[in-house]
């Protein structure tokens, strides 16, 4: 464990395996290194099957690169959006993900080249179609990467249930935040049940930040599991228009407000909130 | 606010607190010049349990509700059983009445403190005028910050700490309860 | 109902104390008091004669209760009863713990007893309910007894017919209905000494109904059983006239619902004319100058 946690030492580990758990990473990486350089080994050059002009050739790869790269992006936010940390769910943070994807992939394709190519041409240069085919292979193989860590978190046991209760806890904040006393129910069980999913996925999280997240949102829970129906409603912004409001409500409130833009923020993935600023939303 | 079962248990491994609800009845939140959030600060270390059978939470709106309507305002201030009214609020906003039919509606365990403050010389004459509201057994006055923290203290320590036997705790909240039911 | 929480502020103005020094012996006890109750096992909670005598063997005699007091020059006298664990609590509590009132006033509880008596039995019901029924019922008393002048041997001074020597000392004054503060404090003060029992209602109420059901206490049950008979028998004349409006009311607006109730006082002639918060009603003018003896019996014995 002493290699893996070295790499959890670095911040930098963090853009490439969002908070997963280093050993299933590394054992993904590796099956997926080996597989390609197997194939690099047993394959023949050239690998364009088709004679392309190199013009030709550099369109299709450039294409194809900027295609792949996209879908790369739109895999990364998915990701991120599985996390509890709310920097995983900001376009620019994906985008620093999304470099260090295609920096990693783009070093392990040139390695390949090297032991593949180099060979035959002797030169450690590239041409510019080899750069077009190393870039269409090296968003490929990043792409490869991250589809397995989605598919496989998809398809685990433990579904993530971070957007239900994300909702759960601000629907059951603003019913309660609204509604008069008599009418109601469940609002207060509903928010602390979401709230306490919430912390637990916090709280196993390995991101940087979440610790921090996690323990503000106990400390509220905890006051809000004590407090009467009267006091949680204050403590989700129902402050009565009163000349003696105590500021232990408003901290209480400021507090979750606080938790609630952490939330929001968590709330929708980073491509989504490209989507939405493009539309002017 | 639920009622309690009859077994309830609010220490630990529980630390289900008993939550005292305290309802200021002033125009500012000061109490003698102090701010009713730090007299608080004070007291709550040195009530024994604190935070594991009881826990307290000022309320400030009590004027302003019995200001806007006195009878709808009950359902939500029978739910402090330590009411803390600035003399000012009975006497001058004319609502001797309002209080006084407030106070009737109140089960006995809850406590009024009526903060007298004002220069010694007029403490005789607002206690008359305050006579027939502080008539009930349940109310009574104090005119400094000391004995009002030590009257708050007392309370939350002796009253309404379920650390020092919770049967009236438990009765109290339940008969607020079937108060509130029984008005909706 | 008492309310011990009070008994060391209490005990510090007995003392005399003052100022800083009364502060100081505040906080002091307190702090003993909370110290002492922690050392103790089990979490019953002390009753108010158990808590005061706790307060004299365990917290006033502690030495840094003591320090305090000297300090602030209490007499010798009186820090001699708090080293002995005597202060007089008990007592600086009286007016919960003993029925010290005069003829007239015992006449007024007796008779409120006698009253929640008789509704029980003459309507069949468990209690008298809601709480603002009693206001209404011992108003309609007072009322009756003052459009009747039949009492032998009276010379009137008011237009209050019987209602001048007989009656319940309380005021009425109009609000949503007729209301007595007085009344209300007797009725407290019964309640205090469990002569009678309130409890909140489990029905539901209208708006401006007081949901608590008003009964006889544990001691008012021992005390109808005792004096049951002789209360229905009265022998003073003033008593009995009052007795008889009393049960003629039970009989005749006892059993109304409280809609019923409220109609038909709001739309008797004297509450409509009378402006809201002003007088209703007075009350019972004259003391009583002949012996009741079933009054005076009571008194010793209660």
């Amino acid at each position: 464990m002493g290699t893996f946690s070295s790499i959890r030492s670095i911040p930098f580990s963090e853009f490439l395996i969002f908070g997963r758990s280093e050993t299933k990473i590394f054992a993904i990486v590796a099956s997926e290194t080996v597989f390609l350089g197997a194939t690099f080994f047993v394959a023949k050059p050239p690998f364009l099957p088709i004679p392309f002009s190199d013009s030709a050739a550099l369109l299709i790869t450039g294409l194809l690169t900027v295609v792949l790269a996209a879908a790369l992006y739109v895999l990364l936010s998915g990701l991120g959006y599985q996390t509890y940390s709310a920097k995983f769910h900001s376009p620019v943070h994906i985008l620093k993900c999304w470099a260090a994807h295609l920096a990693f992939s783009t070093v392990v394709i040139y390695i390949g080249y090297l032991l593949l190519v180099y060979p035959y041409t002797g030169s450690i240069v590239l041409q510019p179609v080899d750069i077009g085919i190393g870039a269409v292979f090296s968003t490929g193989y990043a792409i490869s990467i991250a589809g397995i860590i989605y598919g496989e978190d998809y398809f685990s046991d433990n579904p993530n249930t971070k957007p239900e209760d994300i909702d759960q806890f601000l629907t059951a904040a603003e019913d309660l935040k609204e509604k008069p006393e008599p009418e109601i129910v469940d609002e207060p069980g509903q928010l602390i049940q979401a709230g306490d999913s919430l912390l637990t996925g916090l709280q196993t999280s390995n991101l940087e930040g979440t610790g921090d997240l996690a323990s503000d949102l106990q400390d509220w829970l905890e006051t809000f599991k004590q407090r009467e129906l009267q006091g949680q409603k204050k403590m989700v912004g129902d402050l009565p228009n009163s000349d003696a409001q105590f500021s232990v409500w408003e901290d209480r409130y400021n507090a979750f407000q606080d938790l609630e833009e952490e939330l929001r923020e968590m709330d929708n993935s980073a491509s989504r909130r490209v989507v939405l600023s493009v539309r002017g939303k | 606010m639920e009622k309690y079962a009859e077994d309830r248990e609010f220490g630990p491994p529980d630390k289900k607190p008993h939550n005292e609800g305290i309802c200021l009845f002033s125009d500012s939140k000061s109490c003698y010049g102090d701010d009713l959030e730090s007299i608080l600060n004070e007291i709550t270390p040195k009530i024994s349990g604190y935070e594991e059978t009881i826990v307290a939470d000022p309320h400030g709106e009590g004027l302003d509700l019995m200001r806007d309507d006195p009878v709808e305002a009950e359902t939500t201030i029978l739910k402090s059983s330590l009411w803390l009214v600035h003399h000012e609020c009975i006497i001058e906003d004319g609502l001797k009445d309002d209080f006084r039919r407030a106070i009737n509606a109140t089960p006995p365990r809850t406590h009024v403190c009526i903060l007298i403050d004002a220069p010694e010389s007029e403490h005789e004459e607002i206690e008359e005028d305050l006579d027939e509201v502080t008539d009930s057994q349940n109310v009574f006055t104090v005119k400094s910050k000391p004995v009002l923290r030590n009257s708050i203290r007392q309370y939350l320590d002796m009253s309404a700490n379920p650390k020092r036997g919770k049967e009236e705790v438990i009765e109290w909240n339940n008969n607020v309860c079937d108060l509130i039911d029984a008005r909706s | 109902m008492v309310n011990e929480t009070l008994a060391l502020k209490r005990i510090g103005e007995w003392a005399d104390l003052s100022g800083e020094e009364f502060h100081l012996y505040l906080d002091i006890a307190a702090d003993v008091q909370s110290e002492k109750l922690d050392e103790q096992e089990g979490s019953e909670r002390l009753s108010g004669e158990q808590y005061f005598d706790f307060l004299n063997e365990q917290v006033l005699p502690d030495e840094r209760v003591i320090d305090e007091l000297e300090l602030a020059g209490l007499s010798e006298e009186k820090l001699q009863r708090f080293r002995d664990g005597q202060v007089p609590i008990l007592e600086m509590y009286s007016e919960q713990y003993k029925l010290d009132y005069g003829l007239d006033q015992v006449a007024d509880f007796v008779m409120m007893l006698k009253f929640v008596r008789d509704y029980m039995k003459l309507t069949g019901e468990d209690s008298v309910a809601p709480r603002n029924r009693l206001q209404y019922l011992l108003y309609l008393v007072n009322l009756e007894l003052s459009k009747e002048d039949t009492l032998p041997n009276r010379s009137n001074r008011t237009t209050l017919g019987n209602l001048e020597h007989t009656g319940y000392r309380y005021n009425f004054s109009k609000g949503s209905g007729p209301y007595s503060q007085k009344l209300y404090r007797d009725k407290n003060r019964l309640f205090a000494q469990s002569l009678l029992h309130e409890e909140v209602m489990e029905e539901r109420v209208s708006e401006g109904d007081e949901p608590y059901e008003i009964s006889l206490g544990e001691n008012g049950e021992r005390l109808i059983a005792k004096y049951g008979k002789k209360l229905d028998n009265l022998d003073s004349v003033l008593l009995k006239e009052w007795d008889l409006q009393q049960r003629d009311v039970i009989r005749e607006y006892g059993t109304k619902s409280m809609e019923e109730l409220k109609e038909l006082v709001r739309s008797m002639p004297q509450f409509q004319a009378t402006p809201k918060n002003e007088e209703l009603l007075k009350a019972r003018q004259r003391d009583f100058d002949e012996p009741v003896d079933p009054i005076q019996e009571l008194m010793l014995n209660v």
